[in-house]
């Protein structure tokens, strides 16, 4: 079977482990626990054809990635999910430099950017407007929840998908 | 100082202690990633079961896409696993590679990852709560600016109340101070016409006071209602040309009222809303109108009524031009002491709106002011009904409790061609319709022993088919329509005109 290397980045707290923990536990605390370094987790997927991939989970912490120690944690990924947090604005922006800076150290590399506390939809700062104009510069952007679950699944998949179809 | 090799036993002490420090693991794999070879501390990791050929892959899944083509070492930080369930251990692993094949070397890093989280919680945690309090301060820097300037507007709008309330007493006191003083001078003697008429023109001007404020109140509750009939606009042009033309030549002004040839005969809107709007418009325009003209020009297009009343005055600058339309302003605040409540502009906005219209206003200080608005106003073909007149000399039967408003309306009517009769209650109308077989019945709509419509009604089952003229102080909606529902033929307001009491009592035939 087909083993394909994602890595989780984003500002820190924006809900990468949440949504990890969703997808390969089916289970969500409201407790922030830092992660130090990576965390590794597994899951199956199906792919559109039938066949079926194993995806290698790396959970990075925070912005890690930007320093010489945490680039080390990227080498040979086939994909990466790049998380923001609606409710931060500010995580919006971070992911945009990240997105630069990983996309220079793996090259062309499917990626979704998923922007997660969907749940929380009434308190966002990041608008229907910043999401349109990411998606103008080519980002595949998608909402999720990590908490109720909402959408986490499909982001996983669409990432899948992606890395399958190189 | 040279150096010696350890003594043995140090070096197993030392061994021993590095060794339950960080655990060390090696493993050794071939090109496929298969295992060749092991040493250290297998079981610590959980991975005792491990043989010889094993992929490497399979227990360790970070090595996919990591490890292939490595040319040098990569040291992969605090990187957490689960090799069995259930058994998670935190390593800092070293990738090698080797001639053929692949170093693997695991260090347990668990305690000091402990100690790292610690730290790094409490930072991540303390950036959390700074963000937060930002985000706080920003929102409560914004709604202090909101209270500050909803404090500001009721501040201001406190004032404007007492200086409205202020201004207000004032305004009837003086048409009160009037009519009071040439009621002293009837103990000196006769009164003469000249009297009379300003005692009039004050009682007129006090119950246009009060008019204002009570269709304020209407339109601030939003309950005042729009009551479109065929109307004649020609005959409300008439009826301002003629109200404002002694004001025109006493100041000296020019003034015009030009109705287009284009209007139809008649046309379905609230003529007596109209009326107001015209009265305040035309009369605001003489307020602040010292010389020149005053022009009220009203056109018909595509079912609207087109206005435009224009003066020479000492206009209005841009800034108070949105002002002037708030109740109780009027431009510069000195000019609220001058002239009346306030409330003309403000109510006549209002109406146009109601009346499906927008008002717009031209102006240029010292030149002069333009208002211009269109309402509603489809053309209507419906004839108004007149009824055949029946000859000789015509019985009227009034009916009004008080006594003093009866003897008024005795001396309006007394040369007016009625034989007249009166009642004082609803049973002695009834008794009267009888007794002397009315032609017209005038009556008040709130009597002592029934409202004025149970009476029509009770007339009507007895018979009688004659008009109805009902009046009234403070006509509700409700009792309007129970009128119209009995057939009520005119309704009029208290206090009654006499000249529009004979117009529709001759209307009526
Ligand atoms: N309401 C809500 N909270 C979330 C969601 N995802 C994560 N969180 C919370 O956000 C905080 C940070 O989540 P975490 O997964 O540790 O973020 P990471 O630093 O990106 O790994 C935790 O308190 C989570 O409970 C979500 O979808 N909705
Ligand atoms: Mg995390």
């Amino acid at each position: 079977m087909q083993a394909a290397k994602i890595c989780m980045v984003g500002d820190f707290s924006v809900g990468k482990t949440s949504m990890v923990a969703r997808y390969v536990h089916s289970t969500f605390s409201d407790r922030y626990l830092t992660t130090v370094g990576v965390k590794i987790d597994t899951r199956q997927v199906e792919l559109e054809g039938g066949m079926a991939m194993k995806l290698v989970l790396w959970d990075l912490a925070g912005t890690d990635v930007l320093n010489a120690t945490g680039s080390a944690y990227l080498r040979g990924a086939a994909g990466y999910l790049l998380v923001i947090d609606g409710t931060r604005r500010d995580t919006l922006e971070t992911a945009c430099r990240l997105q630069e800076q990983v996309s220079g150290m793996l090259g062309d590399t499917p990626f979704v950017a998923a922007v997660n506390k969907a749940d929380l939809k009434a308190a966002w700062e990041v608008t229907p407007d910043d999401i349109s104009q990411r998606i103008a510069a080519g980002w595949p952007v998608e909402c999720c929840s990590a908490k109720t679950g909402e959408g986490v699944g499909a982001v996983f998949q669409q990432l899948a998908n992606a890395i399958a179809a190189r | 100082m040279k150096e010696h090799r350890l003594p043995q036993e140090l070096q197993h002490y030392l061994d021993r202690q590095l060794f339950h420090r960080v655990h060390p693991l090696c493993l050794v794999a071939d090109a496929q990633e298969r295992l060749t070879g092991a040493s250290g501390d297998l079981d610590f990791y959980g991975l005792a079961d491990l043989v010889e050929g094993e992929r490497l892959d399979n227990v360790l899944p970070w090595l996919s896409g990591t490890a292939a083509g490595l040319v040098e070492p990569l040291v992969l930080e605090f990187l957490s696993m689960e090799t069995r369930p259930g058994v998670a251990h935190t390593a800092h692993v070293h990738l090698v590679p080797l001639s053929a094949g692949l170093g693997i070397v695991l260090l347990d890093a668990s305690d000091e990852q402990a100690q790292r989280r610690e730290r790094q919680q409490a930072a991540n945690e303390l950036a959390l709560l700074h963000r937060q309090r930002e985000k706080l301060l920003a929102e409560l820097e914004q709604s202090q600016v909101r209270l500050q300037e909803s404090h500001r507007r009721l501040e201001e709008a406190g004032q404007l109340k007492s200086l409205f309330i202020g201004n207000m007493s004032h305004e009837f006191r003086t048409p009160l101070t009037s009519i009071l003083g040439y009621l002293d001078l009837r103990h000196q003697g006769e009164m003469k016409p000249a009297y009379l008429d300003a005692m009039e023109g004050a009682a007129r001007h006090l119950l246009s006071l009060v008019d204002n404020l009570l269709d304020q109140a209407k339109l601030e509750n939003d309950e005042l209602q729009l009551n479109p009939t065929e109307t004649d606009v020609r005959e409300i042009a008439g009826v301002i040309r003629q109200m404002f033309e002694r004001t025109a030549r006493q100041s000296g002004i020019g003034f015009t009222v030009e109705v287009s040839p284009r209007l139809p005969a008649c046309l379905l809107l609230d003529g007596m809303r109209l009326r107001q709007i015209l009265v305040n418009l035309t009369g605001n325009a003489f307020k602040f109108t010292q010389q020149g003209e005053i022009r009220v020009t009203l056109d018909w297009q595509d079912a609207r009524l087109n206005v435009a009343v224009s003066d020479t005055g000492s206009g209005i600058p841009v800034a108070e031009q949105r002002r002037i339309f708030e109740p109780f302003r009027q431009a510069g605040q000195p000019a609220i002491r001058r002239h009346g409540a306030g409330l003309g502009l403000a109510i006549t906005l209002a109406l146009v709106e109601r009346m499906g219209g927008r008002m717009q206003l031209e102006s240029t200080p010292g030149k002069g002011s333009r208002f211009v608005f269109d309402i509603d106003a489809p053309e209507s073909h419906r004839i108004p009904v007149t009824r055949a007149r029946t000859t000789g000399r015509r019985h009227l039967l009034i009916v009004e409790d008080d006594p003093d408003i009866r003897a008024l309306l005795g001396a309006y009517l007394e040369d007016s061609g009625y034989d007249l009769a009166f009642a004082a209650d609803g049973g002695m109308a009834l008794a009267a319709l009888t007794a002397s077989k009315p032609d017209l019945l005038l009556m008040d709509l709130h009597l002592p022993d029934m409202m004025g419509p149970q009476v029509v009604q009770a007339a009507r089952d007895e018979g009688y088919e004659g008009p109805v003229i009902i009046l009234s102080a403070a006509a509700g909606q409700a009792e309007q329509a129970q009128a119209a529902a009995v057939g009520v033929d005119a309704y009029l307001a208290k206090p009654i005109d006499p000249a529009v009491l004979l117009k529709t009592l001759s209307e009526l035939g």
